[in-house]
């Protein structure tokens, strides 16, 4: 018996007495209560659906940052990693490939992904650092533990990416995220910037429940592709599939995570998830506007996401 | 020096055994019961300790020889009390007789696996090397006749013996102390009748073997209705066993610990209690800051994987079935090997052969039933079974937006014995057993921690095994034991659609021994043990990694490196072990042995040579010491290609351990003893890339047991064991030592068992537990490829969790009906509601802690009929 499958089974059994109340309990990962790090996405520069970079090419990382309100300033500080360095470790913060560091909205940098000689026959870069909230607040690393702290004395985000590159010619593309949306069975469009959901969007009453948002995405997202397993290794053909983070600034979701399965041969496929409504001392009384963000990845680095609102009236 | 005498034993004596229990009377004047005991059947105290008596000098001048019969007293604690010459032979035999039987050290006889005094009669044989006594070719039936309910003896009761065809062949009328006897009897089994007036008739049988004087205590019931026959109380012979060999053996007792608070009835929940055992939230056993995976459970001399059920609430042996439960916490006998922490060797008794008995036993948890009895003469039979109805109630307790339970829980054992006696010769035992556990449930959506969890998650365990037995004594010098068991298992792992184990195999194992006495003082004990596993093995999800010291290894599976392996294989693992029982001077036992073990499935030779002694210093104090090289083979999937490596050596360990055995009064035990063990080659996760495991771990073990122990009587019992230890290892050559993962530094138990009145027992278990160290987190980095949070962890086991205490408690109430018994217990468990500390657990990204406490109070009610 593998021992790390059996304590997974166990974490996962004791993970289910927690449920049950013989844990503690913390607000839901799926609740935005302070400003977060919750994706990034890998874009070759020109080919921006592609998010396996070959060597050579140059490859646009952008970091997603959310917050319950308006997203504060950042400051931020990233290394390329040479591959087996590590991540967050020193090593890697002292003898990077590059290292950026930066204060814009959202964190975006460019890498030039090495040539072949460099890479040394790794299939992927590493990329590290961290990020900061508040004005004039940059992440400062421990030479001993790599951790940063912020120089305003707030908590950093130490964020880690690794930057598949792509093995011959099979590509793999970001998938979409915003396909369509409904909420409680109705369409749900994504606000733009000026939108304040508390004239247009959806309306919800406080302390309402079960509310069911449906999230549709297309089997195109999903790309085959092939793996090399087994002993004696042997080339097999998979497909991907998708992992749907979603987050809302207030309410409660029943999950963090949504799945569209490998096996799942539909040419689209919705996934729901439940909210319910914050209680109506969080509503003003001209209600309240809650942001949700969905963030999908595949299991190969490709990621994209998007956002909805609606409004809590009393 | 060589010796010129020799005190006959076995079957040269005659023995003789009168069983001086009371028991307790119920109203209706059968056996209270209020114990419940697991059978009423009594067991004759065991010679443990045999003194040899220094011949008298003139006597040997002159050629004397002489027999003394002497009549002993042995109190509960197995103590000699009291000894007298029955007919004084003179020339000096009876006062060295005696002399040397004041000595001797006896394990106490039983009435079920309740202690008693006892009175016997021994044979003390001073004879001459050159005029060795002749072997005998019959034995002797002596006895009593008892009323039941008031032991008086019954005068003028007909005894009479028929043959095997049912013909009488022999009659007694008891005299006034209800005595009979029987002598120049050929050996055979025979049918036992009594008679007497205003008595229920009372039928038995025994067994007589030469040179053996078989020794029975018939309690007759009053005049009933019904013609069924009484129970026997006591029928056995009384035989002498040879001295213990074992430095550490640590032997549980069944009624004991039926009694036992927190055991929920189930002797084998107990193991954790004994001294150098840890504690493990999921009933693993630690033993002497060893891995779990490095000690081992034999059941019936073949290895199983799992002891409990599910969650460790309850093993899969029905209790009442239980011979033994023996716990070797180091230096064990080279007859066990594979492993390198500690053995816990459980085995079941025959089938009764007094008559039929049942046993229901309903609880909240768990229902279970025994029946045994006699088929014929010479065979008996024992089914038991026991069913877990979690199922049928459990999905009302989750929360519908939780998990979907959809075969959740259920557990279910089974044990089924043929046992045949064809002759005092040979004894044959047919037995089928198996154990099942199912889990499985659907989670409504993925767990935030790890969405890798989610759909199925589940995990069976099953085997089912026949088996049989083969014991014959070729004489009274030579003995050969041989046991085969084979059967299907399975083991099925689902965590959600990443990772999938599904190992569906046959098992068989061979153990052949040969017991020899070569003498008085020597004995050779050899054999073969063998051991066969196929599989099936089909696994997808990451590879092996090792547990102890590596936080990682509970962390979440999304974003892991995942393999797949499909593989047909078998393991064979053959062994011989020989060892010596030698006894070079009075009150002297040195143990040589040593076990040489082939590894198939990393082709190596293991050779593990141990030695073990024992010293009766004084009639009460006895050291013991041990020093032995111990040899661990990796667990099936550590040696596999892609998941494992399969160029791993054996881990191996050396045991060193030193104690004393101390008698305080006629009750009480006190054991300690000191223990080292030093590790090396102990499998570990490599820091090699592409290498998942490799040898680089030591690792050492040292500490203090003690443990006293006050005899069980009627009234009361009680324990405290104690357990002082380190445990340390280091798993790469320019890594700093670390403590092991379960290394508990204080282990205390308190265990003590009351009867109040005839029908009441109340008992009481507290545990006070250093806590398991745990590796802190001091940061965490957010990985965007899988949207989790991985934590950053501080030095390894460097913190503590909380200690653990719990006090359990039990209350137990039975009635006597007709013949049988009923009894209705509450055990409650963690009796304080105390929120033991049993994990951490953190908020998605590490900056919340909270601590994760163990099971509340829970009561377990119960009802248990017994016949």
């Amino acid at each position: 018996m593998t021992n790390t499958i059996k304590n997974t089974l166990l974490l996962g059994l004791s993970g289910f007495l927690f449920i049950a109340g013989c844990g503690p309990t913390f607000d839901p990962a799926s609740l935005i209560t302070n400003t977060r790090v919750v994706g990034a996405r890998i874009e070759v520069d020109g080919a921006p659906d592609r998010a396996s970079p070959v060597p050579g090419e140059t490859v646009n990382v952008t970091w997603l940052v959310t917050s319950p309100d308006v997203t504060p300033p950042l400051g931020w500080t990233f290394a390329v990693c040479a591959p087996g360095t590590g991540t967050s470790s020193t090593a890697c913060l002292a003898a990077p490939l590059a290292r950026f560091d930066g204060t814009a909205t959202p964190p975006r940098i460019s890498i030039l992904v090495p040539s072949g000689a460099v890479l040394g026959g790794a299939t992927s870069l590493t990329l590290g650092g961290a990020i900061c909230a508040g004005v004039d607040s940059m992440p400062q690393f421990d030479s001993q533990t790599g951790l940063a702290n912020c120089s305003n004395g707030g908590r950093s985000t130490a964020v880690v990416l690794d930057i598949p590159l792509q093995q011959g010619d099979e590509a793999n593309h970001n998938p979409i995220a915003d396909r369509a949306f409904t909420f409680d069975g109705l369409a749900w469009a994504a606000p733009t910037a000026a939108d304040d959901p508390c004239v247009q969007g959806p309306r919800v009453t406080a302390g309402s429940n079960n509310h069911v948002i449906g999230n549709t995405t297309d089997g195109s997202d999903r790309e085959p592709y092939t793996v090399v397993t087994g002993d004696p290794p042997a080339v097999t053909t998979t497909r991907e599939s998708l992992q749907i983070s979603q987050f809302t600034t207030a309410g409660k979701l029943n999950s963090q995570f949504s799945f569209v399965e490998a096996t799942d041969d539909n040419a689209t496929t919705t996934v729901e998830v439940t909210w319910d409504a914050p209680e109506a001392a969080e509503a003003a009384a001209a209600g309240a506007a809650v942001t949700f963000t969905f963030v999908v990845r595949d299991d190969r680095g490709g990621a994209d996401w998007t956002s909805r609102s609606l409004c809590v009236t009393p | 020096m060589p010796r010129r005498f020799r005190a006959a034993l076995r079957p040269a004596v005659a023995l003789l055994a009168v069983v001086l229990g009371h028991p307790a009377h119920g109203q209706d004047g059968t056996p209270d019961g209020t114990a419940a005991p697991i059978a009423n059947a009594l067991t004759p105290p065991k010679l443990v300790t045999f003194v040899d008596a220094i011949y008298p000098a003139a006597a040997k001048a002159a050629s004397l020889q002489a027999q003394v019969d002497l009549e002993m007293t042995i109190d509960a604690t197995g103590r000699v009390t009291e000894v007298r010459a029955v007919k004084p032979v003179g020339n000096g035999f009876d006062e060295a007789a005696v002399e040397a039987a004041q000595k001797f050290v006896f394990e106490p006889a039983r009435r079920g696996d309740r202690a008693i005094p006892a009175r016997i009669r021994y044979r003390y044989a001073f004879e001459l090397p050159a005029e060795p006594a002749p072997l005998p070719t019959t034995g002797e039936l002596e006895g009593r006749v008892l009323a039941r309910g008031q032991d008086q003896a019954l005068a003028g009761a007909v005894v009479t013996l028929l043959s095997a065809d049912g013909q009488a062949t022999r009659s007694a009328v008891t005299d006034a102390s209800g005595t009979f006897r029987f002598q120049e009897l050929s050996p055979a089994r025979y049918r036992v009748r009594i008679a007497a007036k205003d008595r229920a008739p009372l039928a038995a049988e025994e067994e007589i073997a030469a040179g053996e004087l078989t020794s029975v205590t018939y309690r007759v019931d009053a005049n009933r209705p019904s013609n069924e026959p009484a129970a026997l109380e006591f029928g056995a012979t009384a035989t002498v066993e040879a001295p213990p060999r074992e430095v550490t053996k640590r032997s549980l007792s069944g009624d004991e610990l039926v009694r036992m608070a927190g055991t929920r009835g189930d002797p084998l929940r107990a193991i954790e209690y004994m001294p150098g055992v840890g504690r493990s939230a999921e009933a693993e056993i630690i033993i002497r800051g060893s891995s779990p995976a490095d000690s081992e459970v034999e059941f019936e001399g073949a290895p199983v994987y799992r002891l409990y059920h599910f969650g460790g609430l309850t093993s899969f042996v029905q209790p009442r079935l239980l011979d033994k439960i023996d716990l070797y916490p180091g230096n064990f006998s080279a007859r066990f090997g594979r492993k390198m922490g500690g053995i816990v060797d459980v085995g079941l008794r025959d089938p009764r052969t007094d008559g039929l008995h049942g046993l229901i036993d309903i609880n909240i948890v768990d229902s279970s039933f025994l029946v045994e009895g006699p088929i014929t003469r010479n065979w008996s039979f024992a089914v038991a079974a026991k069913r877990s109805y979690f199922d049928l109630f459990i999905d009302k307790l989750v929360p519908k937006d939780t998990a979907q339970l959809t075969a959740a829980p259920v557990y279910w054992d089974y044990q089924a014995m043929l046992a045949y006696k064809p002759s005092t010769s040979d004894r044959l035992r047919a037995m089928v057993y198996g154990s099942y556990d199912d889990l499985k449930l659907i989670l409504a959506h993925p767990a935030d921690s790890d969405p890798s969890l989610r759909g199925g998650l589940g995990q069976k365990t099953a085997f089912h095994r026949v088996q049989l037995t083969w014991q014959h004594k070729y004489n009274a010098a030579i003995e050969h034991q041989i046991d085969i068991s084979a059967g299907p298992f399975v083991f099925d792992i689902n965590v959600g659609p990443d990772v999938k184990l599904e190992v569906p195999g046959y098992e068989g194992f061979l153990r052949s021994e040969w017991r020899v006495r070569m003498s008085e003082q020597l004995r050779l004990i050899g054999g073969l043990d063998i051991a066969y596993n196929w599989f099936d093995f089909s696994f997808n999800g990451p590879p092996s990694s090792e547990v102890d010291g590596n936080p990682n290894a509970s962390g979440p599976l999304t974003g892991r490196q995942a393999v797949e392996l499909h593989d047909e294989f078998g393991l064979l693992r053959p062994a011989a072990y020989l060892e010596a029982v030698w006894q070079p001077a009075t009150g002297l036992t040195l143990v040589p042995g040593a076990r040489v073990d082939y590894l198939s499935d990393v082709k190596a030779w293991t050779f593990d040579p141990r030695l073990t002694a024992r010293y009766q210093l004084t009639s009460t104090t006895t050291l013991k010491g041990g020093v032995g090289l111990f040899s661990q083979a990796p667990s099936g999937s550590e040696s596999l290609p892609v998941l494992g490596n399969p160029h791993l050596r054996p881990a191996r360990a050396q045991h060193y351990s030193l104690g004393v055995e101390q008698e305080v009064g006629a009750r009480l035990k006190v054991t300690a003893e000191g223990f080292y063990k030093r590790l090396d080659h102990v499998i570990v996760n490599s820091t090699v890339p592409g290498e998942n495991l490799n040898n680089d771990g030591i690792g050492r073990i040292y500490g203090a047991e003690v443990s006293a122990k006050l005899r069980p009587t009627a009234k009361s019992s009680g324990f405290l064991s104690y357990t002082l230890s380190r445990s340390e290892r280091r798993d790469h050559a320019d890594e700093p030592w670390r403590l092991f993962s379960w290394d508990q530094t204080h282990i205390l138990t308190i265990a003590g068992a009351y009867r109040v009145g005839r029908s009441w027992d109340l008992s009481a278990t507290f545990r006070y537990v250093t806590g398991n160290p745990i590796t802190p987190v001091v940061g965490s980095v957010y990985n965007a490829r899988t949207d989790l949070y991985t934590p950053v962890y501080g030095a390894t086991n460097s913190e503590r969790s909380t200690a653990f205490a719990r006090l359990d408690l039990r209350v137990e109430k039975s009635w006597q009906v007709r013949s049988g018994s009923i009894a209705a217990y509450v055990d409650v468990q963690n009796a304080l509601n105390r929120k033991n500390e049993e994990g951490r657990a953190y908020n998605y990204d590490y900056s919340q802690i909270g601590v994760v406490s163990g099971l509340p109070l829970i009561p377990s009610f119960g009802v248990r009929g017994e016949l």
